[in-house]
């Protein structure tokens, strides 16, 4: 007997990021195009890398949502109606949308399923069931609303809900800041968020007081010990930030929460060794420190991140595979540089990662170097089980 | 010219009601409790004690819910203002909502009074705001358009929709809004509100006034929206329309207090604003800017598209590049799953510079040196070098000849 579980939803910055999403367990991904979405600066897709993404995750069994999340002028809706019908060409599986007039936009020109992004700040019931009438058929809650208060919308309305599980959080009711459109001149609605919310301030009260803090930066959220309560809420999607994010992100945080979902679809229940491992694993991603923020109670100050840097990692993604041939070799790209005497971790897309010391440096070429650098294609030693896509940690110095 | 205009404490009621005589148009102002509203001071029994009186002198008084609440809370505010009898037209003339949960409950129990539905944020589009009217149309007697919207916009939109609006002419602007406490926890001070001002040597803006109160932690604009003066003084068709157009409402919102200057000299200016819009300015407690009323280019500093030579992946892509070892080989990583690359086959390499080279393959072997005839998706195999070519560049299958 299996149990019933959420789709693990990742981010897909970009072509590659998408396959490695998919490849290490991720249910969906949502992606952007060149127009539309919030996140300007990610490298986005291109209508052909669109059509490439959608084949291999429909291949692997998974979804593809398409974000078209801008709050858009009059004018940006030009090319919108051609987007809409490259994206049911496409055969993506839905779109996430934010503004009002291009969820009329679509119903329109298309029959895409529409899901409503987290940037309208849907909050509660009665909001939903309005979206709802609207023709939206999954929305994705507000990150204020706790696990419990998305139960009660599920048992009011009957819509699909889908709530954020991991990664960085707005620290405003999303699509309520406009920060940087008077600091710097950039629509945060349109793309262009500067991200003033993780500036350091100071505070000055009643003329003298003054205080240095950054006090609008959220934590991470990480909501992998509420898995079982997300569960049995019955929430049909859970949804990790980070299209911005790198390949070992979307691989790690992909295989860590869909190893837990299986987990629990096989014994239903979370009560595991493996939890600590999990938590671990998610460790070793570049993280701002970790909060439930709203998952369980109204998100506290100790939901602020008051630093200016992430934490930093324990490991580096040293390289991606490109190629493995069984029992002959694996070709790889190096992404962060490493020396012969560090340690690899290698990372397979299902069970436990595979530990090896770097005896040598070897290119595709056959040339030995003391020292990789990034953008290298290197030839390593075959590993059983090995895949493209893969990712390949390194811990410097050789320790683990 | 229809006036609306926030009153935020007793004092600015009172001040109001003195200068009650000089207003031309509809008199008309916006109240709220502390219960469901940002910013008012009142508490419920307090707001209804100014309603009453506001009302004794014929002034339309709206409501203001613009608090957003989770699923809990809401549920809790709405019982208790529909039992409470707040949810009736008797009181009040009408409310003030932006939550869309607060509309459709307010429809669901078929709301008596005028709704005025807070489109603030966001919105920036006709289709939009349209949709948003037509949710339901005999009651949504007014839209409230978003400070961002330029003038010809604001003109476009009051001319396109079949409903009164509204845009914010003199007042703060709100950058940010979260549920969350920020500010008093630095501080240790249990207070029912804070206020301080914040600076970021990141930004090249100083003294953001920040609000915490129960409902949250708010960032203001370092300079207050002021629009009479581009209205007034600098006088063309677009403005000559705006101050024409009958069903645009232009609002006072004083969340910070209008400061030494009052509602008798801002009814009086208006109505001579060639003399007096400049000294009301002046003696306003803060600096002031138009905002986007002239313009709104937010959209064109962080347009950013890729690469057009790196774009195409139709008909006959093959790959890219994913090694250049010179004078050695080019390592080509096969990307497509529709063609295959063989001997004698031809190349078209596009590089990220734009260099376009052709390539003949003479020969194609593994990473081991093994020669190779055919490779397919997924497969790397080295070819002949070729200059000019740099990793990522794009590979096609040149058929020109065949």
């Amino acid at each position: 007997m299996t149990h019933w579980v959420p789709e693990l939803l990742a981010p897909a910055g970009s072509l590659e990021k998408l396959k490695v999403a998919v490849s290490y367990g991720a249910d969906a991904v949502y992606l952007g195009g060149q127009k539309f979405g919030l996140r300007s600066a990610a490298d986005n897709f291109t209508p052909s890398e669109l059509r490439e993404g959608v084949r291999f995750a429909h291949l692997h069994g998974s979804q593809v949502y398409v974000v078209l999340n801008s709050f858009l002028h009059d004018q940006d809706f030009e090319g919108l109606p051609e987007f809409l019908s490259l994206l049911e060409d496409c055969n993506v599986d839905a779109v996430i949308v934010s503004d009002r007039g291009v969820i009329e936009a679509i119903k329109e020109h298309s029959d895409l399923v529409i899901h409503l992004s987290t940037q309208a700040s849907c909050l509660n019931a009665a909001a939903a069931k309005l979206w709802k009438d609207l023709g939206v058929s999954r929305i994705v809650l507000g990150r204020e609303v706790s696990i419990d208060e998305a139960k009660r919308i599920k048992e009011k309305v009957d819509i699909e809900l889908e709530m954020f599980v991991h990664g960085s959080m707005c620290m405003a009711y999303s699509g309520n800041c406009v920060i940087s459109n008077y600091t710097q001149g950039r629509d945060s609605n349109r793309g262009g968020c500067a991200h003033s919310c993780r500036f350091e301030y100071s505070l000055t009260k009643n003329d003298e007081e003054k205080k240095y803090a950054h006090f609008m930066s959220s934590k991470d959220l990480q909501g992998i010990r509420q898995l079982d309560e997300f569960i049995n809420a019955g929430i049909d999607s859970l949804k990790v930030e980070g299209r911005m994010k790198s390949h070992h992100y979307a691989g790690t945080i992909s295989k860590v929460y869909s190893e837990a979902l299986s987990f629990y679809k096989n014994s239903g229940s979370f009560m595991s060794d493996d939890l600590y491992r999990w938590e671990e694993e998610l460790s070793k991603v570049s993280h701002r420190s970790y909060t439930s923020a709203s998952l369980e109670h109204t998100a506290g100050f100790d939901s602020i991140f008051d630093e200016r840097q992430h934490v930093s990692s324990e490991a580096n993604m040293a390289a991606i595979i490109l190629e493995a041939k069984e029992d002959q070799y694996i070709l790889a790209e190096v992404r962060s540089p490493f020396h012969v005497g560090d340690t690899l971790e290698y990372l397979p897309f299902n069970g436990e990662a595979i530990i090896s010391k770097v005896d040598s440096i070897i290119d595709a070429s056959g040339e030995s170097f003391e020292k990789s650098r990034p953008g290298m294609l290197l030839r390593l030693p075959a590993i059983k089980g090995a895949r493209a896509y893969n990712i390949i940690r390194v811990y410097p110095g050789g320790q683990l | 010219m229809n006036l609306s205009i926030a009153l935020y404490n007793q004092e600015m009621v009172d001040d109001f009601l003195s200068a009650l005589d000089l207003i031309d148009g509809p008199k008309e102002v916006i109240i709220g409790f502390k219960e469901i509203s940002r910013f008012f001071s009142f508490t419920k029994e307090e707001c209804l004690k100014e309603c009453a009186r506001l009302k004794e002198k014929n002034v339309l008084v709206y409501l203001q819910w613009d608090v957003l609440m989770t699923e809990n809370i809401f549920q809790s505010v709405f019982h208790s203002l529909k039992s409470q009898g707040l949810l009736t037209n008797e009181l009040f003339s009408g409310i003030r909502v932006q939550d869309p949960g607060a509309l459709q409950s307010l429809k669901e129990i078929n709301y008596e009074g005028d709704i005025h539905l807070l489109c603030e944020q966001g919105n920036h589009n006709l289709l939009g705001l349209k949709s948003w009217y037509n949710i339901w149309p005999e009651k949504i007697k007014r839209i409230i358009l978003s400070p961002e919207l330029p003038g010809t916009k604001v003109l476009e939109y009051a001319m396109a929709l079949p409903c009164d609006c509204e845009i914010l002419s003199w007042g703060p602007i709100l950058l940010f809004y979260t549920p969350r406490a920020l500010v008093s926890p630095l501080y240790g001070q249990d207070e029912d509100e804070i206020h301080v001002l914040g600076t970021s040597e990141e930004s090249p803006h100083k003294g953001f006034p920040i609000r915490e109160n129960v409902h949250g932690t708010f960032m203001l604009n370092t300079k207050d929206k002021f629009i009479f003066d581009e209205l007034f003084l600098e006088p063309d068709l677009l403005k000559s329309s705006l101050l024409k157009q009958k069903n645009l409402f232009w609002r006072l919102d004083f969340i910070e207090g209008p400061g030494e200057v009052t509602f008798a000299q801002i009814f009086k200016g208006l109505k001579n604003p060639l003399e007096s819009i400049e000294e009301l300015k002046r003696q306003y407690v803060r600096s002031v800017t138009k905002g986007f009323f002239r313009v709104n280019k937010t959209d064109v500093l962080f347009k950013k598209l890729k690469n057009s030579r790196l774009q195409d992946r139709s008909g006959d892509y093959l790959g890219e590049i994913v090694d250049v070892k010179k004078k050695k080989h080019l390592g080509l990583l096969i990307k497509s799953p529709n063609n295959s690359l063989k001997l004698g086959d031809r190349l078209r390499l596009m590089s990220p510079e734009g260099n376009e080279k052709v390539l003949t393959v003479e020969y194609m072997q593994d990473a081991l040196k093994n020669g190779i005839t055919e490779a397919t998706d997924g497969d790397i195999v080295f070819v002949s070098p070729v200059g000019g070519i740099s990793i990522r560049s794009m590979v096609y299958l040149d058929n020109s000849l065949s």
